[in-house]
């Protein structure tokens, strides 16, 4: 669990690598510092060390600053933040409703009338079989 | 550490329950044998897997990976891999790799078997396609393949017992785009039960194939051989890691020692074994398996075991495409495949070709994902959404699955500082890309990227080879019908060891340019039902 001075480190950072677009919401108004990056990690208690690392480096320091360091100095720990607030990001509610999609299950009814006349072409064509 | 003995004796051991060592139990325990499987992983259960729920994006690339280095459960072992290009996939576990498994179910062309007679290169098989029809046929049938019947490339109009699974929007433009090119595609056949089939429901398109089924509609050997097997008498024994082949004094294989869960060491005997255990784990057992009789590993007078290794290596191109094209969907599994450049045209620059498949790119996190090199202002910050609106839903994959040659020099060998967790040396695979090969994926490469731009792709981003893409993991104990230049007939049998058999990925001669699951469980059946059909001349250890 992070303690209150690292996830305002955490969110700072999280918002300069998802700000908000458009209908996107940023990193914080998605709800990632919060309980979203603890069911990411709890998801990935892999990445966990190598995640306090990350904010551990960059606590106090410029968050964009910091970023470009950890990327070129420490790029593990880069890509398990990365990773983990992409992951958190897309477990929030908002950015699901902000990406407008209709996720699986879906029935997988064939959809062969929507090529079949393109299908005979094919076979027209034929194959020369060795 | 003494040594236990239980499951009392068998007709037959098979060790790994994967793809061909069930084809293996379900024929020899409906034959009457009595069959004894040893795996060194357990059941997974639709359940266990995350596809379809919140934790699929970030568990797919740690505890379901397909690379056991990274996945490094207790029923992994390492592969060493520093002298390879591609890292090898699997999973250990009861089904083996088909728990990850795309499910592409393709089956080789003619000209696969006889490489030599046609191309000049490598070996014929000591069959032919004809020969091996009819268990296509009844595997496909077997495992409620999905597909549809007539497809062009090959000479006879195969049939599949359920019909294809949806192309969907992105099949449908590659498939136009095809149509304008004149290039050859198809309707793909795939291992997924497009409508309920015998005890799995049918697909629900959640395109979590490679990270398990979380619908139980994919032909994992668990459902469609398995659970089957085990009601005729199979017994599968789960958490058992062989760590050698035992022999007598007359040669002859008497079983495996095995380790348990608790550290045990024990043994089963059985009149004849059967390795089952990929192309990797089958070489590495036969060479730790090294006695004063077999000083060079069991059943490698020929010094092929573990030689001649190939990989398919494999290249991804991209297209990303302006309407939304619903790529989160799935199967993942193929939508559509293509043979066009298939067969060897020597103008090319290289001989034998490679096959396509269709695929969608899964869920968002996957689009946004960071390697270390990358700059990252290109993926995060303000990029982040652009990334995401220009791939989400709008970007597919023409995979390139590629013939590789067989070479000596491409194997597996036995690492000697370095052991798993129950103390047996680790495989280290030393492979390298040939000129062939090389030539062959550059061509590809830049076919798919003309097939992407004709289906209207705006811009198009080729991963020359992919290196986790060590799916197919073949030939490293040859058949053929010479004891000195191959390891095994064409039933599996060692030539050096007469109640030893062969009948994983391992057996095969050359690679194909197809994904190898479907003749690896038809070469299996083939073999085991000549072994059931004779056993009378079978000799079997006491
Ligand atoms: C991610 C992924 C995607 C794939 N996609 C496709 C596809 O679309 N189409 C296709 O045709 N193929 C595909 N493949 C390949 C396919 O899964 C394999 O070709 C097939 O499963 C190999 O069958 P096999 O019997 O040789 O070995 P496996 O199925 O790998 O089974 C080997 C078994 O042996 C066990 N074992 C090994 N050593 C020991 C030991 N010492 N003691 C006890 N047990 C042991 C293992 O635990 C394992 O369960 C894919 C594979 C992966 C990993």
């Amino acid at each position: 669990m992070l303690d209150a001075d690292q996830r305002r480190t955490f969110a700072a950072l999280a918002d300069v690598l998802i700000p908000a677009s458009g209908p996107m919401p940023s990193a914080t108004a998605a709800g990632v510092p919060d309980a979203l990056l603890d069911q990411a990690l709890g998801y990935r208690p892999d990445l966990a060390e190598l995640f306090a690392e990350a904010v551990a480096r960059c606590t106090g320091k410029d968050p964009e600053a910091a970023l470009d360091t950890l990327a070129a100095q420490q790029p593990e720990q880069f890509q398990a933040l990365t990773l983990l607030t992409a992951g958190a990001y897309f477990l929030s509610p908002r950015t699901k409703a902000a990406l407008a999609y209709d996720p699986p299950p879906r029935s997988a009814l064939d959809d062969v009338d929507s090529y079949i006349d393109m299908l005979s072409t094919v076979v027209d064509r034929g194959f020369a079989i060795r | 550490m003494n040594t236990q003995h239980d499951h009392g004796d068998a007709d037959v051991l098979i060790v790994g329950a994967g793809a061909s060592g069930g084809v293996a139990a379900l024929e020899l325990a409906t034959r009457g044998f009595r069959v004894v499987c040893l795996e060194q992983g357990d059941w997974a259960l639709p359940d266990d897997f995350t596809g379809g729920k919140p934790a699929w994006e970030l568990t797919r690339l740690k505890q379901w990976h397909p690379s056991p280095n990274v996945r490094g459960r207790q029923s992994d072992y390492p592969v060493g891999t520093e002298e390879s290009p591609i890292e090898p996939l699997m999973f250990n576990g009861v089904g083996g790799s088909t728990i990850l498994f795309s499910g592409h179910w393709v089956r080789a062309l003619p000209s696969d078997f006889r490489v030599r007679t046609l191309d000049g290169v490598a070996d014929d098989w000591p069959f032919t396609y004809e020969d091996l029809r009819p268990f296509y046929d009844e595997v496909t049938h077997h495992i409620g393949a999905s597909g549809l019947d007539g497809d062009p490339a090959y000479p006879d109009p195969h049939t599949f017992p359920l019909p294809p699974l949806p192309i969907g929007k992105y099949g449908l433009a590659a498939a136009k785009g095809m149509d304008k090119l004149g290039w050859h595609w198809w309707p793909a056949p795939n291992a997924i039960a497009s409508r309920k089939f015998k005890n799995r429901p049918a697909c629900q398109r959640y395109g979590a194939c490679e990270s398990g089924c979380p619908t139980g509609a994919k032909a994992s050997t668990d459902f469609t051989h398995w659970r089957d097997a085990i009601a005729a008498g199979a017994v599968l024994v789960t958490g058992a890691r062989v760590r050698q082949l035992t022999v007598d004094n007359r040669g002859l294989v008497t079983g495996a020692e095995y380790v348990d869960r608790d550290g045990v060491v024990r043994h089963q005997t059985a009149g004849v074994t059967v390795l089952a255990a990929n192309g990797i784990g089958t070489p590495r057992l036969l060479l730790n398996s090294a006695s004063e009789q077999f000083p060079d590993g069991l059943g490698n007078s020929s010094g092929l075991v573990g030689k001649r290794l190939m990989v398919h290596p494999y290249a991804s191109v991209y297209g990303t495409y302006e309407d939304e094209l619903e790529t989160w969907l799935g199967p993942s599994g193929q939508a559509l495949q293509s043979m066009q450049f298939y067969e060897t045209d020597t103008s090319r620059g290289f001989v034998r070709g490679a096959k396509w498949n269709l695929m969608p790119t899964g869920g968002p996190l996957t689009h946004t994902l960071w390697e270390p090199g990358d700059d990252w202002r290109a993926g995060f910050g303000p990029a982040f959404h652009t990334r995401l609106r220009t791939t989400f839903g709008r970007y597919t994959e023409w995979g390139i699955t590629t013939e590789d040659l067989p070479e000596d020099h491409n194997e597996v060998v036995l690492d000697p500082d370095v052991t798993d967790s129950d103390g047996l040396p680790v495989p280290r695979m030393r492979y390298t890309i040939s000129e062939n090969t090389d030539r062959m994926l550059k061509f590809h490469v830049e076919r798919a990227a003309e097939a992407h731009r004709a289906a209207g792709a705006t811009s198009v981003l080729t991963v020359p080879v992919v290196r986790d893409s060590g799916w197919h993991l073949l030939g490293t104990a040859r058949m053929g019908t010479d004891p000195a230049t191959s390891v095994v007939d064409e039933y599996g049998r060692a030539h050096d060891v007469p109640n030893l058999f062969v009948i994983d990925g391992s057996v095969f001669v050359t690679s194909t340019g197809v994904n190898p699951t479907a003749t690896i469980m038809a070469v299996a059946l083939r073999a085991m039902r000549h072994l059931a059909d004779h056993r009378r001349n079978q000799p079997a250890a006491d």
